[in-house]
């Protein structure tokens, strides 16, 4: 069944009814094949209703974006009996645009990952071979898409949770400008980094639905005041004329870095081809603080979340040591059996870089380098109007690839991060495949509030195609 | 041992409760004394997911604290998270200022037994307060209650400037009145609106500074007297014993009169403050900074000064009406009704109304400050004598007559007529004349007839013509 | 390269107890990362401000009116542990 909106729109305004779309997705979903989904919702199948944007569009969400009355996990120990008492803003705007939510995903504990494996509720299969991983955090999502699950779903970036999966599970994947969707009601992994964004089958359901969950909101400070444009129609304008650097940064890596592979190199060069022949002007650009992102990154995304994660504590809600007698106990027990090995790690390393006497050294030193990369995007897109770059080094990995040796997985992170670290918006989108048949994606970075031109150039990538 | 050898050093943290009907970063309400975790939202119980949204009224009324003690306003400021782990701190983190505070490098003056005395400030940061914990009697348990939790505050931080407990309580007293005054707190040490940390240290005259040892939460100014005093006291005996004054967190504990160890400086956290990034930096512009600086009423030193230069008052009569801001306000309302004699209902209020009121409810005390500018008008124009007034005043207490009517209704006018006087004079020497002997013999028997006279005349008479007549006649010879 | 007593000392502030074979893991793996994190200190950020906030935010507050209050059911309602209305833990110190 094709599950994109227009599909699914045209079928509803043919008469279908939202339960004969609806029911063999459950079916599937409790199944639950690829363990793309921690909690399912139980849904009405209400009437279609024409002056609803996502009228009968059934779509999932990360486990870590709260939801009222129905259990919000992130994946962790910690959380396994939590019912939130309120709806994140995200979740709200759905519901009022008549989307259906179907259920939660499965992700990294608390979004911290990039292959899945670190979910206390267990691993999530790639769809297209259940041997791989399907990237993380939001892998669920990913998945949850790709295994045509739902017609879209709802994930968190903070490193690129969002654009790595949906490229290793072969899904368009949109992290917004930072500040474009509110977090509220998002469990906080790294507050100046996080963002929700889309995940789904094309690239213009990830421009309605970016539409429907953008906007300022007076629960969070950080969300801006920003008008939202209407972003599908960014779908119809071609990129004629429109300016693409490729940093050569990015295919350049240096020794401590992992080698771009075979696949990725040539996914990257067919989409140059792609957009030169929509008329667009490919540069060579230059971001020169590229090796120092996944650093910086790990300093701030650990920092931050060191303290974010301080409120599981056993004591207003989440899970509680059985066996604590004192209150050190309580806290100390309860907090090492409600988390998982990668959040203790960052836990830690977070504590480390903020504590006395190494504060000025890791953590300030990473916001100043923060800054050095922000201005490097600032000046390339003085030249052109976007980016093109790969999203990993690699396709999608075998499980247990990596996950003994965390640096080594941190750095698979080197493409997607520095967006977050500059609040740029970016998009994952596939574009071919690897030796083994699993799905390769580019991705797309715009300046500041321009997720407009993603769309633009994204679609284009999808005619080449043959995208409908 | 002898204290006279020693110097006590003490620097002060205030925590101000701001006034504001919610919460710093939340809806919910501040009100004191509900049932327990009844204030709470959501962000003030740390739920995941949930941010903080700063209160409108919080940095207004930090920049007001700043400008009254002349701090320099940081037009940029941050807030900053502080960590560590505790029950009534329901996110692991109190949201404070670190790096960045709003306000800087104060000062406040005040005087203490007629000394001006000077405390340098050195900062005011903006903070949310913990909730509150109680202990379960009977058992290993500790409950929380989250209604305090996220009540905004401002932490005022002296430098280590005073030297006796006494200084501290005149500093608290003067703060606490200048935050009165510019309404940004209620001041109730009770209910923990206004509360004091104190670091005390001691050391030889002259010598480097000791080891402080900080003594949290006290909610009262005797309490913080008797407490920093036996803090001093047990530091200089530890000293002079060969032992070390360790550097702890200490508590007062007021039925014994003792202070005691909460927590020592090796369980001391490390709070890896850095600045939150769920909230935007504060950035104050030039017009809402002059705009604020406008509001600014007139502080009490202020109106001391005025109270002296402008009404020539006493040093000590202007200390009692500007240290409360009700007071001071009655006092200028009553002066605007009559303003001839401002010393005379200076001392009226000193020492006729605020014996019947608490300072804080004179407000609404019964006596308004027209009603007693009425009383003492008819006391200048000697329509009533200063006995007289007190009557009137004990009557305006209950009926809402003004002193005008009362005085016409109960026939209190005063009688200066001197045929009236001098007839009950010479009625009195007539029957007297034993007194009158005495009188020649020790003249201070003048008084006993001033009082007789007075009796006789239900208090009415005018006491200066009294004695004129009284001295004319009894220095007459004998007929 | 970070010692033992230091892995230690972290578990300590993050409130988090960790076995013998826990500890030599995290001190391996915080390590090399620690290492990793050491390339920053090849770029000069001599006079560079540092960025908390990936965007500009204009500072929009809210308004001093109650709103969002909590019923006390649903403050307590995923309490491990309450008593009186109360959250309960074991005894603090200080607590009269």
């Amino acid at each position: 069944m094709d599950l994109s909106f227009k599909a699914l729109r045209r079928s509803y305004e043919n008469g279908k009814s939202v339960a004969s779309v609806l029911e063999p997705l459950q079916a599937a979903q409790k199944e639950n094949r690829h363990n793309a989904f921690i909690t399912l919702n139980a849904v009405d199948y209400p009437d279609f209703d024409p002056s609803k944007k996502l009228s009968g569009i059934p779509i999932a969400l990360k486990d870590n974006i709260v939801t009222k009355g129905i259990r919000t996990t992130a994946a962790s120990k910690m959380l396994s009996n939590f019912i939130p008492p309120y709806d994140a803003t995200v979740v709200t705007k759905l519901k009022n645009a008549g989307a259906l939510l179907v259920g939660k995903n499965n992700l990294d504990e608390f979004a911290m990952g990039s292959s899945n494996e670190n979910s206390a509720f267990g691993k999530v299969l790639n769809a297209h071979d259940s041997a791989y991983v399907p990237g993380g955090s939001s892998g669920g999502s990913a998945t949850a898409v790709a295994a045509n699950l739902c017609a879209a779903a709802l994930g968190s970036d903070t490193g690129g949770s969002i654009r790595q999966p949906a490229n290793y599970s072969g899904v368009v994947g949109l992290k917004p400008t930072y500040g474009r969707v509110s977090r509220y009601g998002l469990i906080a992994f790294a507050s100046s980094l996080d963002q929700i964004g889309p995940l789904s089958h094309k690239v213009e359901d990830a421009a309605t639905l970016l539409e429907v969950i953008s906007g300022y909101d007076k629960n969070d400070m950080t969300s801006a005041k920003k008008e939202v444009p209407k972003f599908a129609k960014f779908c119809e304008q071609g990129v004629e004329g429109m300016r693409v650097g490729v940093p050569q940064e990015y295919f350049d890596i240096d020794v401590d870095n992992p080698h771009l592979s075979k696949g990725v190199e040539e996914t990257i060069r067919a989409s140059i081809v792609a957009l030169e022949k929509a008329g667009a002007i490919i540069e060579k650009v230059s971001l020169p603080h590229t090796s120092y992102a996944v650093a910086t990154y790990y300093l701030i995304a650990t920092a931050e979340s060191s303290s974010n994660l301080s409120r599981f504590d056993g004591v207003r809600f989440g899970h509680r040591s059985s066996s604590a007698q004192t209150l050190d106990e309580l806290y100390q027990k309860s907090r090492s059996e409600g988390f998982g090995e990668e959040v203790k790690r960052r836990i830690m390393l977070g504590t480390y870089v903020l504590s006395a006497g190494f504060y000025d050294a890791y953590y300030r030193k990473a916001q100043r380098v923060r800054t050095l990369i922000t201005r490097d995007f600032e000046e390339v897109f003085q030249e052109v109007d976007m980016l093109l770059t790969p999203v990993t080094p690699s396709p999608a990995f075998r499980f247990g690839e990596k996950s003994e040796d965390p640096l080594q997985m941190y750095l698979e992170d080197i493409f997607t991060i520095s967006c977050n670290l500059a609040g740029l918006p970016g998009m994952s989108i596939p574009f071919g495949e690897s030796e083994a048949g699993l799905p390769i994606g580019v991705q797309l970075l715009s300046p500041w509030w321009e997720e407009g031109r993603l769309f633009q150039a994204g679609r284009q990538l999808e005619l080449s195609r043959g995208v409908e | 041992m002898s204290m006279q050898d020693w110097e006590i050093v003490i620097g002060c943290e205030v925590h101000c409760q701001l006034d504001t009907q919610t919460k710093i970063f939340s809806g919910a309400p501040t009100t004191f004394g509900m049932e327990a975790n009844t204030q709470v939202a959501s962000v003030d119980l740390g739920l995941p997911g949930v941010l903080p949204v700063l209160n409108e009224k919080v940095i207004g009324f930090a920049i007001k604290a700043g400008l009254a003690l002349e701090c320099t306003i940081n037009q940029v400021n941050e807030f900053a998270r502080k960590n560590y782990f505790y029950p009534d701190l329901p996110k692991g983190y109190q949201i404070s200022q670190a790096e960045l505070p709003i306000c800087e490098h104060g000062k406040l003056d005040f005087f203490l037994n007629g000394q001006s005395k000077r405390v340098g400030i050195t900062r005011i940061h903006m903070e949310e307060d913990a909730g509150k914990s109680s202990h379960l009697s009977g058992k290993p348990i500790s409950l929380v209650d989250l209604n305090r939790a996220g009540t905004p505050l401002v932490e005022i931080v002296s430098e280590p400037d005073m030297g006796s407990a006494d200084e501290v309580v005149a500093y608290l007293k003067e703060l606490r009145a200048i935050v009165l005054y510019l309404g940004i707190c209620d001041g109730n040490m009770e209910e923990g609106s206004f509360r004091c940390d104190a670091n005390v240290s001691v050391r030889k005259r002259g010598a480097e500074l000791g080891t402080r040892c900080e003594l949290k939460n006290i909610n009262s100014f005797k309490f913080i007297k008797d407490a920093i005093n036996y803090e001093a006291f047990r530091q200089v005996e530890l000293i002079e014993a060969g032992g070390l004054v360790r550097q702890e967190t200490r508590l007062y504990n007021p039925d014994r009169g003792i202070t005691f160890t909460m927590r020592t400086k090796e369980e001391a956290h490390d709070y890896r403050y850095f600045p939150d990034p769920d909230l935007p930096s504060i950035v104050i512009s030039d017009e809402e900074l002059e705009a604020i600086r406008k509001e600014l009423p007139e502080l009490p030193a202020e109106k001391r000064e005025r109270y002296q230069s402008s009404f020539s008052l006493s040093v000590y009569d202007s200390e009692v009406l500007a240290a409360d801001k009700h007071v001071a306000q009655y006092f200028e309302t009553s002066i605007d009704a009559f303003s001839k004699t401002p010393k005379i209902t200076a001392n009226w209020i000193i020492n006729e109304v605020l014996r019947e009121t608490k300072a804080s409810d004179v407000g609404h005390f019964t006596i308004t400050p027209t009603r007693l500018a009425g009383l003492i008008a008819l006391l200048d124009d000697k329509t009533i004598n200063g006995k007289i007034a007190k009557t009137v005043f004990e009557k305006m207490l209950t009926t809402a007559a003004s002193a005008e009517e009362i005085v016409s209704a109960e026939g209190l006018r005063q009688v200066s007529d001197s045929g009236a006087i001098e007839s009950v004079v010479d009625r009195l020497i007539e029957e007297n004349p034993d007194k009158v002997e005495q009188y020649r013999a020790k003249p201070k028997m003048l008084g006993w007839f001033v009082g007789q006279v007075m009796k006789a005349m239900k208090g009415k008479a005018n006491p200066a013509i009294v004695n004129d007549i009284l001295v004319k006649k009894l220095n007459e010879e004998p007929k | 390269m970070i010692d033992r007593s230091e892995v230690v000392k972290m578990a300590a502030l993050s409130k988090l107890e960790l076995g013998e074979e826990e500890i030599a893991h995290h001190q391996d793996t915080l390590g090399q990362i620690l290492d990793y994190i050491k390339t920053l200190d090849d770029v000069d950020t001599t006079g560079v401000q540092p960025t908390i906030h990936p965007i500009h935010l204009e500072l929009l507050l809210r308004e001093d009116v109650v709103d969002g209050v909590l019923s006390r059911e649903d403050v307590l309602k995923n309490a491990p542990q309450s008593q009186n209305g109360k959250f309960a833990v074991p005894k603090m110190i200080g607590d009269t």
